[in-house]
């Protein structure tokens, strides 16, 4: 029987047909991609999986790259006798830290000490693509429906959100590649601490600069305080560190953050 | 509200059903004007205004010119075409003029202030004002009677899918096709829903990933060699061609749903044989505007060789002010112009020199080379249409110079280079085997289908999913 799409029942079945294949390849070349990303065995999502779902160090250290790539777990266990796992991530501020936290606890473990390497980026607002709420989305997308605190967070973005994390594939949107990466190519490690190698220029001095007042993101200050309130309440130490620099960094946002956590 | 965006689907799809099912077409109209008025209303409301200004303007002009004599129909056009340009000078050339003004007193050591206002530019405001003096000059050049009908009129500039960025509708073409009422089609339906798809994919798995990466580079220039710059110089060109075709594609698409043609606005660009070409095959809604409208009224091609190169570089000036009000977007159509002179001037040399060379001009070795060379032509000035200054366009070609191995992030080109790919097949199929039908335009229904799902969740996978803006939304 020919259908004759031109009549509302033809087309009707037609979009019907289309829908169908549509949800079926998205459940298809979903599955396929979760299963990859959580078969991850190094970098960045082995880290996140690892914090979120194994995680029953004492010692958590949040923060952004300058949290990864500074900060040696080995040395917190040598001198503390305290088991310690470095969970920065590059380009990441209080929203995917505050999540990562949040999930650890939901799952049952509460460690002794959290140090949260601070930038003036966790309470500025930052127009880029990194150090933002859709940042931190984008990198928990595939524990939506894992963890109530993370879903919280998707939750700020509203409905529309949610509309789209009802496809299995958007939730692994742009992320084949880096789990290619997490699966086949070791990366070398310590405790989530990622070495860089190089020297400093020998040109390199210190630098006074001006005080900054920049823009505040009301709603990154309202998760630091969440981040604050959420270990009290769990009685986990929290330390807000300022990691030394080769340059002054006084600014309204610094100061925004310390007026909260003293 | 954003042609990526949930929102502009969930819009889209509400206007389309309530559209199909209001049976008296002047209802439809009526409808489709305030959804039209609602969809530009969510960037502003007050500009709102503006918009209707010009078509009023618009419209009364043409009214008024009716069956009048030349001489009065010549002042109504031009007081019309002035009031109409008036709000795109104000918000978009008013700042550039006095600093402009400003820079021409310094050199000549006058002293002087000018003011600076803060302005917004109104979203469309250069496409729409394009379609109104178009209306208004094919009125009085008699390619049209004045439109009668406000509401076809009122729709006709306020188009929703055109609205913001193109395509440049004509009057002639467009204003027919609301006077009659659009029944449900499969094949509108059909034809415009994988146009809008493959305008998706261009947009956020080829454009917006190559903007990643031509942001990047660009924006810290001093710190990458030749290699990476040439590279990105190659991907802002794919960039801005899949950002403005893809959007253009969405907004035909869009109308085609409806049963409204909207006019073609890309044709495989970087195919063109030569900057000449070029121009026939992009932003065809603007390129053919500037023709009948500046060109052609100065005197086309149907005078003097001097004529003609003066011609070309008013048209192309004039192109280069339309899109930024900056000293670059100058001399950028400056260059485009230059371009197409010299093509024109070495014209006889180069069928000589193929001559000489035993190379037939036809041939495909000869195409081949004039469509690498227009593109390096094209691409470079692409470059300079990016940055900001002249000193910034001057270190990135001095930069050319030092090779190197380009900056490599691996998510980036390789998702890139999956789009690239599928965009190169389906580009090169369509120039040079059109009458081959594969995937999305099979004669299989199954493989159609699947072809558009398939097509669906790679852009899903793989695209740039983020609300990004257009580039053209600067014009």
């Amino acid at each position: 029987m020919k259908l004759n799409n031109n009549k509302l029942g033809g087309a009707l079945l037609s979009i019907l047909a289309v829908l169908l294949l549509l949800v079926l390849m998205d459940l298809c070349v979903g599955s396929v991609s979760s299963w990859l990303y959580h078969r991850s065995k190094y970098g960045i999502f082995h880290r996140q999986l690892y914090v979120l779902n194994e995680s029953n160090d004492d010692i958590i250290i949040l923060g952004s790259s300058r949290a990864s790539h500074h900060y040696v777990p080995s040395i917190f266990t040598d001198s503390l006798g305290m088991s310690c796992y470095n969970a920065g991530s590059e380009g990441m501020c209080i929203y995917y830290h505050y999540a990562m936290l949040a999930a650890m606890i939901e799952r049952g473990h509460c460690p002794k000490v959290v140090i949260y390497d601070v930038m003036n980026l966790d309470a500025f607002e930052t127009p880029g693509p990194t150090f933002t709420l859709d940042a931190a989305l984008d990198r928990l997308s595939p524990h939506y429906g894992e963890y109530k605190s993370v879903d919280s967070l998707f939750a700020l973005k509203g409905w529309k959100e949610k509309l789209k994390l009802m496809s299995v594939t958007y939730r692994y949107n742009s992320k084949l590649v880096q789990s290619i990466k997490c699966n086949f190519i070791p990366q070398q490690e310590d405790h989530g601490y990622e070495k860089l190698s190089g020297k400093l220029a020998d040109t390199t001095a210190f630098e006074e600069r001006d005080y900054y007042m920049g823009a505040l993101d009301q709603e990154k200050l309202r998760y630091v305080q969440k981040m604050i309130d959420l270990t009290k309440r769990n009685q986990i130490g929290l330390l807000f560190v300022l990691s030394p620099n080769y340059y002054s960094n006084p600014s309204n946002g610094y100061d925004a953050i310390k007026e909260k956590a003293v | 509200m954003l042609f990526n965006t949930i929102h502009f689907v969930i819009f889209l799809i509400a206007v389309v059903i309530v559209y199909y099912t209001i049976p008296v077409n002047k209802y439809r109209k009526l409808y489709l004007l305030a959804a039209s008025y609602y969809f530009y209303a969510c960037w502003n409301v007050a500009f709102l205004g503006l918009l209707l200004f010009d078509t009023i303007v618009a419209y009364m002009a043409g009214r008024f010119m009716g069956d009048k004599e030349k001489v009065f129909q010549k002042r109504v056009l031009w007081i019309s075409v002035v009031l109409i340009l008036l709000p795109l000078f104000s918000f978009k050339y008013l700042n550039f003029f006095l600093a402009a003004v400003h820079d021409g007193m310094t050199a000549l050591e006058i002293a002087m202030q000018v003011p600076e206002f803060e302005m917004l530019l109104p979203i469309g405001i250069s496409f729409y004002t394009f379609m109104s003096i178009g209306y208004v000059a094919d009125v009085y050049f008699k390619k049209i009677r004045a439109e009668v009908d406000i509401l076809d009129f009122f729709l006709f500039i306020g188009f929703f899918p055109q609205i913001a960025s193109g395509p440049i509708g004509r009057a002639p073409s467009m204003l027919p096709q609301f006077k009659e009422k659009h029944p449900f089609l499969w094949d509108n339906l059909a034809i415009g829903a994988r146009m809008m798809l493959w305008g998706f994919f261009m947009k956020l798995v080829v454009g917006d990933r190559a903007g990643i990466y031509v942001d990047t580079v660009f924006g810290n220039f001093a710190n990458h060699n030749g290699g990476s710059l040439i590279l990105a110089t190659f991907m802002y060109t794919i960039q801005i061609y899949c950002d403005f075709a893809g959007y253009s594609l969405i907004a035909i698409g869009s109308a085609r749903i409806m049963g409204y043609e909207l006019m073609a606005n890309f044709r495989r660009p970087y195919f063109a044989t030569s900057v000449t070409d070029f121009w026939r095959r992009w932003h065809i809604s603007l390129s053919t505007w500037f023709r009948d409208y500046v060109y052609i009224p100065c005197g086309g091609s149907r005078v003097g060789e001097k004529k003609l190169y003066r011609n070309i570089m008013i048209t192309f000036l004039t192109s280069g002010l339309w899109h930024g009000a900056a000293y670059n977007f100058i001399v950028w159509g400056a260059y485009h112009g230059i371009a197409q002179v010299i093509g024109k001037m070495t014209l006889a040399k180069k069928l000589a020199t193929c001559k000489a060379l035993k190379i037939n001009p036809e041939g495909g070795f000869k195409r081949f080379f004039d469509i690498i060379l227009t593109f390096v032509i094209v691409s470079y000035g692409w470059m300079i249409f990016y940055v900001s200054d002249f000193r910034t366009a001057i270190e990135i070609t001095k930069g050319y110079f030092h090779l190197g191995i380009p900056y490599v992030h691996q998510t980036t080109l390789f998702f890139f280079s999956i789009g690239f790919l599928i965009l190169f097949i389906k580009d090169f199929k369509d120039e040079f085997m059109p009458e081959k039908h594969y995937l999305l335009a099979s004669r299989c229904v199954p493989v159609r289908y699947v072809s558009f799902a398939f097509l669906s969740v790679l852009i899903v996978l793989i695209g740039v999913l983020g609300g990004g803006q257009f580039i053209y939304f600067k014009f």
